[in-house]
């Protein structure tokens, strides 16, 4: 089985997303993926090291050929996270992004996620607190960006105590139900910590 | 290159975009906002992505005689977006 995936030119995280596609559908055998950026080279060789698959890089005309090499059952354990525990958290307060006008507030919020789902790097987890835990329910604008953001590996907790306090906790749609001993440690072990 | 069905409108003006957006809210008409793509514009823009059958409704909707609107069919070429300007 082989596999070549032309990624060049495609904005990050498209040839991690495309190559990890296409090494979950075969049981074995050689994919190769063509990037044009150190940045996308780098992080499908680190997709490939989590899957424990074999890579070999090579350099063609400022052009990077990864061919990953999977072998059947040297799988490690499921492959789950694509965006990878590079220490980034992002803490969202509220359903409004900025000071000033709800309307206009609102909507740069929903730009925001959607952004998320298109640059890198991923953010390692979301956390979503007060009014924030509005973006992750049924109804929500947001939702179906986080959603993929979760596909691709980004850990979406929203505070237990704020989905109760706006009586929402039944309209939770995306990741999971988290509690504040949970939220302070992913604080406290955060390497960088965007808070909004 | 393979359409992907939908079509952007890039506004200059936020508040147009909001206008423009609940009009189609109340046509349920769809459409989303999304910030406006970097390779159309490089400033902070809103633009409402919206599905191809409603590409007419769409254009009788819009008035770009007072704020400029700019419309882009949203091709793909190996899952990168490419944005052809089209007349409005």
């Amino acid at each position: 089985m082989e596999k070549q995936i032309d990624a060049r030119g495609l904005n990050c995280p498209q040839p991690v997303i495309l190559t990890k596609k296409a090494l979950d559908e075969i049981e074995e055998g050689r994919v190769t993926t063509i990037v044009n950026s150190e940045t996308a080279r780098e992080n499908i060789k680190k997709l490939a090291a989590s899957m424990t698959c074999s890579v070999d890089v090579q350099e063609v005309g400022g052009e990077y050929h990864i061919s990953i090499l999977k072998e059947k059952g040297l799988e490690g354990p499921q492959f789950e996270n694509v965006a990878g525990k590079n220490g980034l958290i992002v803490l969202i307060g509220s359903d409004i992004l900025g000071t000033g006008d709800k309307t206009l507030g609102r909507i740069l919020m929903n730009a925001y996620i959607k952004t998320l789902v298109e640059v890198c790097p991923l953010p390692e987890t979301i956390i979503l607190i007060n009014s924030g835990v509005n973006l992750s329910i049924e109804g929500s604008e947001a939702l179906k960006p986080l959603l993929e953001l979760e596909k691709m590996g980004v850990e979406i907790l929203s505070c237990g105590t704020c989905l109760d306090y706006y009586s929402i906790k039944e309209r939770l749609a995306v990741g999971q139900v988290s509690n504040m001993y949970t939220i302070a440690e992913k604080l406290n072990n955060g390497v960088n910590t965007i808070a909004l | 290159m393979k359409t992907n069905g939908y079509y952007i409108l890039a506004f200059d003006s936020t508040h147009h975009a909001i206008r423009v957006e609940e009009q189609l809210k109340q046509r349920e008409l769809g459409g989303e906002m999304v910030p406006t793509p970097r390779d159309i514009d490089a400033s902070c823009g809103l633009s409402i992505r919206f599905l191809e059958r409603n590409l007419e409704l769409v254009r009788d909707l819009v008035d770009s005689s007072k704020n400029r609107v700019r419309l882009y069919r949203v091709d793909g070429v190996g899952g990168k977006a490419v944005y052809i300007e089209q007349e409005l």
